[in-house]
């Protein structure tokens, strides 16, 4: 007998839920579970993570016969790399080489595929935004971050 | 009668301060200047504000988040009708007959309805408040570990069911949402749970973090990936003063949104979600002539953003003195609330009704603010709209990224927040809404504790949940949230199937 997946977005939904949720009630299980009365600390995440697993399963049982139909499209790597690429590498600068360098590496990350079909554009973007950012937050808010 | 009279005058008084009034005015601005730049939602613009607010007093703050969430809520309409975007779950009835109504030339006069019914609403919705709130705070004695429990059992489950496509998936993202709000240590016992080795995470995933990556950084990736379209704000506006027919049409819709958007308001969790729905639903059926509506029928946007805004003032009653706030937008404002060194609670009434009344009456204010700001200047807010996304996103990015970065000064949480916009890309590609985990995380602590004193109480017998009648209420509650919804999809889906192929053949 051979299973269709008929709706590829809830089935894909239904197994990250029910990964995650055996995860956690395989984490939930490394703490006192104690009983109803006592609760110890692993006694609400299990039931929780139970819950989640238990709906993971549950929607990949309706993706397969009552869902709506629906395929998933192609995952645009790309944006996803540069974006949090950028996110990231904010984090790393901030503290050791300060706000600006931070801040550069993160609009300049973000508009990668931008940087040789507009370079004027993005540069003065990158500069622009610095400078607000830095007049907002260091100087008007009084952040504690260095600038460079 | 003179109580209320005496917590209105203190509600006047804090928010007639110039400082406040100031910050109310900020906040409004702010909120309608950041909300109308497109791709960009009220909980975005919320957490991208979010730092401006933490060296101001608590009263101030919430004055100015509050103006932030309402003016970028009153953004969202706007960009709502003239452009069919809405900018949350709530705004989506908006767009049923708010841009068919843009199309036909009737942009202004939308916009106005909108803008006075969302007043008239407000100023019920603070009159209902400052009636109840006497009320309020004593039977908050009634509520114990059983009935919280319950409630907010029934605040996730209804939260989740009304912005679904399919419910079994959105609850388990409120459950997947609690799930993260065990990360931290366990109050009772003060065990680190799944923190995985990390002491950063010992006091908890921070909120802020998850909000800006789900909401901010995925719809940023989900902007750039998809292919550049155009959208147009095709609606020219020519006249702004309703016409004696719109306003006879419109007049009672605008009171029964009210009615039902004050009272739904007051539950914990859904409120201005689900009044939106349910009062577009309710005119619909009372229509003569129901075809009328998704094809620009004034009371589809009367009637929805009064209720609306009704109960976004009343809600401030579950929110504040229970703590139990209705979407991701009014838990973030919450957790900035947390920031400021208030717990909320049936004590924040009585023991800061400076804050209390002092942002309701503040609400009111706004409301007035926004009438005088945004509608002379509709064509500026307009072409706001036509800033091209690949300058704007940039910003929201360093915005926000600064924002995460302050709340704990820990560079931690800005990884934390690029690795929930990776999750929550993925669960937007898979049409999981984000809303539900974030409320799920904000209440999830809150429900365990109650669950385990409940069970405490009753010596492990679930039975409690059952015995006491607000208890089986809230749960019953839930249980038709569930019915009503599944059911109750089919009157609204109908226009939207419409104005979808309106706008199909428009396009092509």
């Amino acid at each position: 007998m051979k299973f269709r997946v008929r709706s590829q977005r809830e089935f894909t939904a239904g197994l990250i839920f029910f990964c995650i949720g055996s995860v956690w009630l395989a984490g939930s299980l490394d703490h006192r579970i104690g009983s109803a009365t006592a609760m110890g600390p692993g006694y609400f995440p299990l039931v929780v993570s139970f819950v989640v697993a238990a709906l993971g399963i549950a929607s990949v049982i309706r993706s397969l016969t009552s869902a709506d139909a629906d395929t998933l499209e192609p995952w645009p790597l790309a944006a996803l790399l540069f974006v949090l690429g950028g996110v990231v590498g904010f984090g790393l600068l901030l503290q050791s080489a300060g706000l600006i360098a931070a801040a550069a590496v993160l609009i300049l990350l973000s508009c990668w595929s931008r940087l040789r079909t507009r370079p004027a554009e993005t540069l003065l973007l990158a500069v622009a935004l610095i400078a607000l950012v830095s007049g907002i937050f260091v100087f008007g808010l009084g952040m504690q971050v260095d600038l460079y | 009668m003179q109580e209320i009279l005496e917590h209105l005058t203190l509600g006047f008084d804090v928010a007639l301060t110039p400082i406040n009034f100031f910050y109310c005015l900020v906040g409004a601005f702010l909120g309608t200047l950041v909300g109308v730049l497109p791709g960009i939602g009220p909980v975005t613009t919320i957490a991208m504000l979010l730092p401006f607010t933490f060296k101001m007093p608590a009263v101030g703050s919430l004055i100015m988040l509050a103006g932030i969430y309402y003016g970028a809520h009153h953004a969202g309409s706007t960009t709502a009708i003239m452009l069919n975007m809405p900018g949350e779950p709530s705004s989506i009835v908006i767009c049923l007959d708010g841009h068919p109504m843009a199309r036909q030339g009737r942009a202004g006069v939308a916009l106005f309805i909108s803008a006075i019914g969302s007043f008239f609403a407000g100023c019920v919705g603070v009159v209902v408040i400052a009636t109840l709130a006497p009320f309020l705070s004593e039977s908050s004695l009634l509520i114990g570990p059983p009935e919280y429990t319950s409630m907010i059992i029934m605040a996730l489950v209804s939260s989740a069911v009304v912005i679904s496509n399919s419910p079994l998936t959105t609850i388990a993202m409120s459950a997947l949402g609690v799930l993260i709000g065990t990360v931290g240590t366990d109050v009772s016992t003060g065990t680190w749970r799944f923190t995985f080795g990390s002491h950063f995470l010992t006091d908890g995933v921070s909120f802020v973090a998850v909000a800006t990556g789900l909401f901010a950084f995925a719809e940023v990736i989900h902007h750039i990936a998809k292919p550049a379209e155009h959208t147009e704000a095709t609606a020219k506006i020519n006249s702004l003063i309703p016409t004696r027919e719109d306003m006879a049409a419109a007049w009672k819709p605008i009171l029964r949104g009210t009615g039902l958007g004050a009272l739904f308001g007051i539950l914990p969790g859904t409120g201005p979600l689900v009044c939106s729905f349910v009062s577009y639903a309710v005119e619909k059926q009372l229509a003569k002539d129901p075809s009328r509506f998704g094809k620009g029928a004034i009371e589809g946007v009367a009637a929805p953003e009064a209720s609306n805004n009704a109960a976004a003032i009343t809600h401030f009653i579950p929110m504040l003195g229970l703590g139990i706030p209705a979407g991701a937008a009014m838990a973030l404002m919450l957790g900035a609330l947390m920031i400021q060194g208030i717990t909320p609670g049936p004590q924040v009434m009585t023991g800061h009704p400076d804050l209390f009344w002092g942002v309701v009456a503040s609400m009111l204010i706004g409301n007035v603010m926004l009438l005088i700001l945004n509608l002379p200047m509709v064509g500026l807010w307009v072409r706001l709209l036509k800033v091209p996304y690949r300058l704007l996103y940039p910003a929201i990015l360093l915005f926000c990224c600064i924002g995460v970065y302050s709340v704990n000064s820990q560079v931690f949480d800005v990884f934390l927040a690029a690795g929930f916009g990776a999750l929550g890309f993925i669960f937007k590609r898979l049409d999981c809404p984000p809303g539900p985990l974030v409320l799920g995380m904000i209440l999830g602590p809150v429900l365990e504790e109650n669950m385990r004193r409940s069970l405490l109480m009753s010596r492990g017998h679930a039975s409690v949940f059952l015995t006491s009648p607000v208890s089986v209420a809230m749960l019953l509650l839930a249980v038709a949230f569930i019915v009503v919804f599944a059911r109750g999809k089919k009157v609204i889906e109908t226009p939207v199937a419409t104005n979808a192929t309106e706008n199909d053949t428009a396009l092509s």
